[in-house]
């Protein structure tokens, strides 16, 4: 496993290397001039000149890289063309609203899936079983932006229970927030709930299969002993370790929900960057949750290897 | 499943001209059809695909009416028997938009798995088998875009490929291309190990030909399962785009879009919200179903495990 662990560091820099790459080149694979296509339909040659000139278009297309790479490493990812801020500062402003909601949905989500996969394993070929098994299948398929919908109608429309849409202030009062990313939560959280309970149900049923739980109940534990006590804290290992991937993955499919909500998170940001046509800044975002994608990997594997003893001491 | 038993004895003559691994190969795609068929929850999931291909097809004849005729005069109307699931807010009649909607639904998902399909596999199949650092650095790269957030990378390409049909499946085979790339480079490692390639090997078969004739019939199994997988969540990925206003353009009917355009009305109107909503979670849903049977009965991991 260290083997392993050490490839992956080896890699990491390669991989990084093709990811600066492809943001990059996000650029230059716009059809036409990316210049007027970010000045639309109204603009003089000079403006064309002074744009080129100021996001270093002009230059070769190396040195281009290299000095995008260069601020990359350091942060620095130019400024917003169209608000004329320094890109790394709009994120950082907008990125707690969509780790907030993240952080909340996965939460969420591992908190209903442990007892509902519990349940299902120890109800093996049942009724019971059968059904949160297809259930699971439901929240798999459902999309979140139709679930989100469908929430709004539930809860808002014909209840009014809950607020359609709205920031809250998570980080200053980060309870009174709390009805304004309920419905965000349960619509991003429930296909990681799914994936989560379908997992948990998978792995204690082969826990279940080993030969000490057959010793375990031979010598006459009770089920209950047997299940909490000696197979969960096993059975458990490959759902932690996805939870940071599934963590990197809430924070691409936070988009649909900060569209649908109003939350000015980093999804929303990255549609207001395309509606302006504002080049570098989708650039940055895409490189910034890349990065964070990358890093969530690494973590998972990590925790693979920390949560499992076999692959721990292993060659 | 009558004649079965004749069907697996091959014609005489024909072992001499097969390489073993194809036959034992067919065998067990038969042994594959019989448990998908035993799989309830599969078989449901087919016939509802079944149905929304026909759908899909069919629409022209299908539909009660023209899903971009705009009449005004009834727009928004509730469901009636003129308009069975009601009137948007362009009088255009909503059933007619689901039918068609499915077309659109179902090409970019399919193209867009065939498209990746056809880079990746390709792709996979040779950086396995030519290995070495060659390989190391394609499958780096791949790693590379499987880094991006699925979406997050869909978008930035459509924003700045801009919004059109091709652009999204553009945009979509590049993020599923690597999946396939790195499934069949892997199942490649596997079986090119196996004596009858190294046979064919030293024999002198030309590699193209070791390559598509003797290795890719042998990795096709686990390429199906990823395929149907691939196929339910592009579509989805599809309409996310169009929900985000990113893909398909109005005025063609898309669940994606018109689920969107319906939450303006969510109030006095939900059946535009909520006939889109059913109709892409039921495709999903039965595409899933499917391709959780057909894992089930290709991988030989889950075949104990009978449901």
């Amino acid at each position: 496993m260290r083997k392993y662990l050490v490839q992956r560091l080896v890699q990491m820099p390669v991989v990084l290397f093709f990811i600066s790459i492809i943001v990059f080149s996000l650029m230059h694979i716009a059809p036409g001039d990316p210049v007027e296509l970010m000045l639309g339909d109204y603009f003089t040659t000079e403006d064309a000149k002074r744009l080129r000139g100021n996001l270093g278009l002009d230059r070769p297309l190396y040195i281009q890289y290299l000095s995008w790479v260069w601020g990359a490493t350091h942060l620095d990812f130019g400024t917003s063309f169209h608000t004329l801020q320094p890109i790394s500062q709009m994120i950082v402003e907008r990125a707690p609203y969509t780790i907030f909601l993240a952080s909340l949905s996965v939460a969420f989500a591992l908190l209903i899936a442990i007892p509902i996969g519990i349940v299902a394993a120890r109800h093996h070929n049942t009724f019971i079983d059968y059904t949160s098994m297809v259930g699971a299948m439901f929240g798999i398929s459902i999309p979140n932006f139709a679930l989100a919908v469908l929430l709004i109608l539930a809860l808002a429309v014909w209840t009014d229970l809950l607020p359609i849409s709205g920031p809250g202030d998570p980080l200053n009062d980060p309870l009174g927030s709390i009805p304004y990313y309920v419905m965000p939560v349960i619509a991003l959280g429930t296909a990681q709930l799914a994936l989560f309970s379908r997992m948990l149900r998978s792995s204690l049923l082969e826990v279940l299969n080993q030969d000490y739980i057959r010793t375990a109940r031979s010598k006459g534990l009770s089920e209950r002993l047997i299940l909490y006590r000696h197979s969960l804290k096993n059975a458990l290992a490959p759902v932690i370790t996805i939870v940071a991937i599934s963590f990197a993955q809430a924070l691409g499919g936070s988009v649909s929900m900060e569209f649908v909500f109003g939350l000015p998170g980093l999804g929303s940001l990255m549609l207001d960057a395309i509606a302006w046509k504002d080049f570098p800044l989708i650039q940055g975002i895409t490189f910034v949750t890349a990065f964070f994608f990358l890093l969530a990997n690494l973590i998972a594997d990590l925790m693979y290897a920390l949560v499992d003893p076999r692959i721990r001491y292993g060659s | 499943m009558v004649g079965r038993s004749k069907a697996d004895v091959p014609p005489r003559g024909a072992a001499r001209n097969q390489p073993p691994p194809r036959r034992t190969e067919r065998g067990h795609w038969r042994l594959a059809w019989r448990q998908i068929r035993r799989n309830r929850l599969a078989v449901f999931g087919t016939i509802i695909i079944a149905g929304a291909l026909l759908t899909a097809l069919l629409s022209p004849i299908l539909a009660p009416a023209d899903p971009t005729k705009q009449q005004m005069s009834v727009r928004l109307a509730a469901p009636s028997l003129d308009h069975p699931l009601g009137t948007d807010a362009f009088g255009r009649d909503v059933l007619s938009r689901l039918m068609y909607g499915s077309r659109t639904s179902l090409f970019v998902g399919s193209a867009t798995v065939l498209v990746a399909l056809l880079i990746g596999v390709p792709l996979g199949l040779v950086s396995g088998f030519i290995g070495g650092r060659t390989d190391n650095l394609a499958m780096r790269l791949m790693d590379a875009f499987l880094s991006f957030p699925a979406i997050m990378l869909a978008l930035a390409l459509m924003g700045i490929l801009g919004p059109a049909i091709q652009n999204v499946i553009l945009a979509l085979a590049v993020v599923y291309t690597p999946t396939f790339a790195r499934l069949a480079r892997a199942s490649t490692l596997s079986v090119k190990e196996e004596v009858y390639i190294k046979a064919a090997r030293s024999a002198g078969v030309r590699t193209p030909e070791i390559l598509f004739v003797q290795i890719l019939p042998n990795i096709v199994a686990p390429l199906v399962v990823q395929a149907t997988f691939a196929f339910s969540s592009a579509i989805v990925a599809a309409a996310t785009l169009s929900f985000l206003g990113l893909g398909v353009q109005p005025p063609t009917p898309d669940w994606g879009f018109d689920l969107s355009d319906g939450r303006r009305f969510v109030r006095h109107a939900p059946w535009l919200t909520l006939v889109p909503i059913v109709a892409i979670s039921v495709t999903v849903l039965a595409i899933n179903f499917l391709g959780d049977g057909l894992r089930d009965a290709l991988d030989p991991r889950y075949r104990s495990e009978s449901k």
